[in-house]
């Protein structure tokens, strides 16, 4: 089962969706009907509250030990989302290795959405989705007990998943909305929710369509849904938090440049310029080769941090005007490859040291050595001094060849 | 029938398990914060130094070769002192043990038993423990040795399943909370030895008296191995933010392990090793105190003594209502006794029998 905290209409009551698997969907014979889950919301004070009532509503003690994720709705998330993790944490049953998600709109609207049409049981895939961050980098492996304690750290920012309605969930509600205002008959609660979710996703659209020409995934804005298809929901992209608010996004770029530096990717995909035709994109696949190196030089005013990443990556596309076994045209796409690594981690870091102004790495980690007691360390300040905080990255890698055609002209 | 005679591995599982039990449920946390960042230096420190008070103890002992720090008491001042040591000992016994009791069976009570009353579960721990010290044929020290290499495993096992998990910086700011609490008023966290303080009650049940040295010496190098990686855990995974639980922090470290999505929820395994560790201690100091009694009672036989003993634990473990209370006493109070008991007083104890004992010419 799962879970999602909503605020509600009312008052500072949290709504609370429990999401259970059918137990019918996890035999051989069932149809995909059957296994559609069961949702459950209730108006409660608090998440515990929400529980006790759903235990007497379903007439049964509710297990959160099976629980895989929880959502919050961003209206929740910019309130802070600390009271809520604590009492999770503080639940014996909810495990630390529970997957946090915040999702753009309204957490059970999420839930509603969230069914894979590839993987039949939805506990199955909740427990593999968040391992794709290990071969993309768009997502991360965001946990319930780390994330508390960064939230309760005070020099260290904190990351939940970002979640959000995939564009064709969002038409398919756009459509829906139309057709019932149409036909009327609607009592006023629903009429009222349905308007304000039309009017999100309206302008959701109007900022999707403006990115259907778009190509590359830095360019994607991370409120915008990225992927049409047979799923409601996708989860690329962080969400920040300073203290224990919600900030702002990070885009799967941005998610990447994280995993990066926090040593989470083994292997990704990136797309840059072609040196010769920049009108042209070159897919590299690209593996680190070592942990990530971070040294920060404090000997000056502000803190200068520099990341060292080791990376290897192979030539996916082809093309006419480049010769794989060319020593000069692997050189010329090394050169590419690690100035746009570099401009897109530069711009990554100072978002969060500026923008965000929380050290979402924990870089205060890599200073401590700096400092003989904790006291030193606490009166030098990192969480103001981060952010005037100075990146230099260095990228040491190395283009070896296409991956499996050497040239094919 | 009387218990045959403890062989050096069953003293050694002895003298590790009621350490391991301390660490587990109390010291661990207790070091991590007062020292913070700077807990495996602790650590490391408190290790040497329980070390060297062994040797020097044991060195102390060496007049006294089979004998029980009681049977020393007695030749340093007569009955009386024996009566006084048996009963301060026995005292400080009951309430650690209490105190694991209470926090074993809040634990448990918190993760799986939230309908259940205390009582009844720190009933059956009780009964667990009077069957085993009624069974003799040293059923206990039986079991410390075929339970002690499986904490020590589960320990090193922990520390790899973790090992994902850690933030190796967290070992610095280097001094942590300062000189003082790492070294001076850190000292203090010897207690976390806490079975050096039964060790002297042993001698005269050791099967070979002469290698009490050796026996304390791998005893003390063991339980310090365990309070490094309990510690180094710890630490390596909450740092500066671990806040104070209900649970021992190193259940919590627990919680987080996966081995892939087959391997999940270890924690259950855990907490049995854990309770099955704390019934071997319970049953430890039951012995002990029943054996103390029936020395200074001229009595022959200790079975009497195990309801009554088992009772007492019970009634003192159930009494500590509130856990702001059992951190008092478990950290604070338990701290102080064994500083002064199990460092101070056994160090003038010793110290004076031997100087009486030169002065005497070895004649009691």
């Amino acid at each position: 089962m799962q879970f999602g905290v909503d605020a509600a209409k009312d008052g500072d009551n949290l709504e609370v969706s429990f999401e259970f698997a059918q137990l019918s969907s996890f035999s051989e014979n069932s149809s995909s009907q059957d296994s559609k889950p069961i949702i459950n919301t209730v108006s409660t004070p608090s998440i515990s509250t929400a529980i006790n009532l759903m235990n007497a509503y379903v007439g049964k003690q509710l297990n959160l030990s099976h629980c895989k994720v929880v959502i919050f709705s961003e209206e929740i998330a910019k309130k802070g989302i600390l009271p809520e993790v604590a009492e999770l944490m503080n639940n014996t049953q909810v495990r630390p290795t529970v997957n946090v998600i915040v999702s753009l709109g309204d957490a059970k609207d999420y839930i509603e959405n969230s069914v894979s049409s590839l993987e039949q049981v939805l506990t199955k895939y909740y427990d593999i989705f968040p391992t794709t961050s290990e071969y993309t980098g768009y997502t991360s492996n965001i946990l319930l007990g780390p994330l508390y304690e960064d939230l309760i750290s005070k020099d260290h920012g904190a990351v939940t998943i970002l979640g959000k309605k995939s564009k064709s969930a969002k038409q398919q509600e756009s459509t829906s909305g139309e057709s019932s205002s149409s036909a009327g008959g609607m009592d006023s609660s629903d009429s009222s929710g349905n308007s304000s979710n039309s009017q999100e996703s309206g302008s959701n659209e109007a900022s999707d369509s403006s990115t259907t020409d778009k190509t590359s995934i830095e360019d994607l804005l991370p409120n915008e849904s990225i992927i049409e298809g047979d799923r409601g929901t996708e989860n690329i992209g962080l969400c920040v938090f300073k203290d224990d608010i919600y900030v702002g996004n990070l885009s799967a770029m941005e998610t990447l440049c994280y995993s990066l530096i926090k040593n989470e990717v083994d292997n990704f995909l990136i797309s840059i310029d072609n040196p010769s035709n920049p009108t042209k994109k070159i897919d590299l696949s690209v593996d680190s080769r070592s942990l990530s190196k971070i040294d920060i030089d404090l000997s000056k005013e502000n803190p200068v941090i520099n990341i060292q990443l080791h990376l290897g990556a192979k030539v996916l596309t082809e093309h006419e005007d480049f010769d794989y076994n060319n020593a000069e045209t692997l050189s010329t796409l090394n050169n590419s490859l690690r100035d746009y690594i570099s401009s897109q981690m530069k711009s990554y870091l100072y978002k969060t040291s500026k923008e965000y102004k929380c050290d979402i790495n924990g870089f205060h980690k890599f200073i401590k050595k700096s400092f003989l007691t904790m006291s030193d360390f606490k009166n030098y300040n990192w969480e103001q001094k981060y952010q005037n905080a100075e990146f230099n990255i260095k990228i040491n890698s190395n283009v070896i060849s296409s991956l499996l055609i050497q040239n094919s002209h | 029938m009387e218990n045959p005679k403890i062989g050096n591995l069953e003293a050694i599982a002895f003298f590790v398990i009621i350490s391991i039990n301390g660490i587990l449920l109390s010291s661990s946390q207790f070091l991590v914060q007062q020292c913070s960042s700077s807990s495996l230096i602790n650590a490391l420190f408190v290790t040497i130094a329980v070390i060297a008070i062994t040797f020097v103890f044991c060195l102390l002992l060496k007049n006294f070769v089979g004998n029980s720090l009681l049977d020393v008491s007695e030749f340093l001042g007569g009955k009386i002192l024996k009566f006084i040591v048996g009963i301060v000992f026995i005292i400080y016994f009951i309430c650690r043990v209490s105190f694991f009791l209470r926090k074993m069976s809040a634990c448990l009570q918190i993760l799986y038993y939230p309908m259940t009353n205390m009582i009844f579960i720190a009933s059956l721990f009780c009964i667990a423990a009077g069957i085993i010290v009624s069974l003799k044929n040293n059923s206990i020290f039986k079991s410390a040795i075929v339970l002690l290499p499986i904490l020590l495993a589960t320990i090193v096992l922990v520390f790899i399943g973790n090992s994902k998990n850690f933030h190796f910086e967290n070992i610095y700011p280097i001094l942590g909370n300062g000189i003082n609490a790492t070294f001076f008023s850190g000292f203090s966290n010897v207690f976390a030895f806490c079975g050096l303080a039964y060790l002297f009650f042993l001698p005269s049940k050791l099967r070979n008296p002469e290698k009490l040295t050796k026996i304390s010496i791998i005893s003390v190098i063991l339980s310090g191995i365990f309070l490094l990686f309990a510690v180094a855990d710890i630490l390596f995974i909450f740092g500066d933010v671990l806040n104070i639980s209900e649970l021992f922090p190193i259940y919590a470290s627990v919680r987080r392990i996966e081995f892939g999505t087959f391997f999940q929820r270890l924690d259950a395994i855990f907490l049995l090793l854990c309770t099955l560790c704390f019934i071997c201690t319970l049953s430890f100091n039951t012995y002990l105190i029943t054996d103390i009694l029936k020395n200074i009672t001229n009595t022959s036989d200790s079975k009497p003594f195990i309801i009554p003993c088992l009772l007492i634990i019970l009634g003192f473990a159930l009494s500590i209502k509130q856990n702001s209370m059992l951190k008092f006493l478990e950290n604070t109070f338990s701290k102080i006794l064994f500083l002064i008991l199990a460092i101070m007083v056994i160090f003038i104890i010793l110290v004076s029998a031997n100087i009486k004992k030169k002065m005497t010419g070895g004649k009691s």
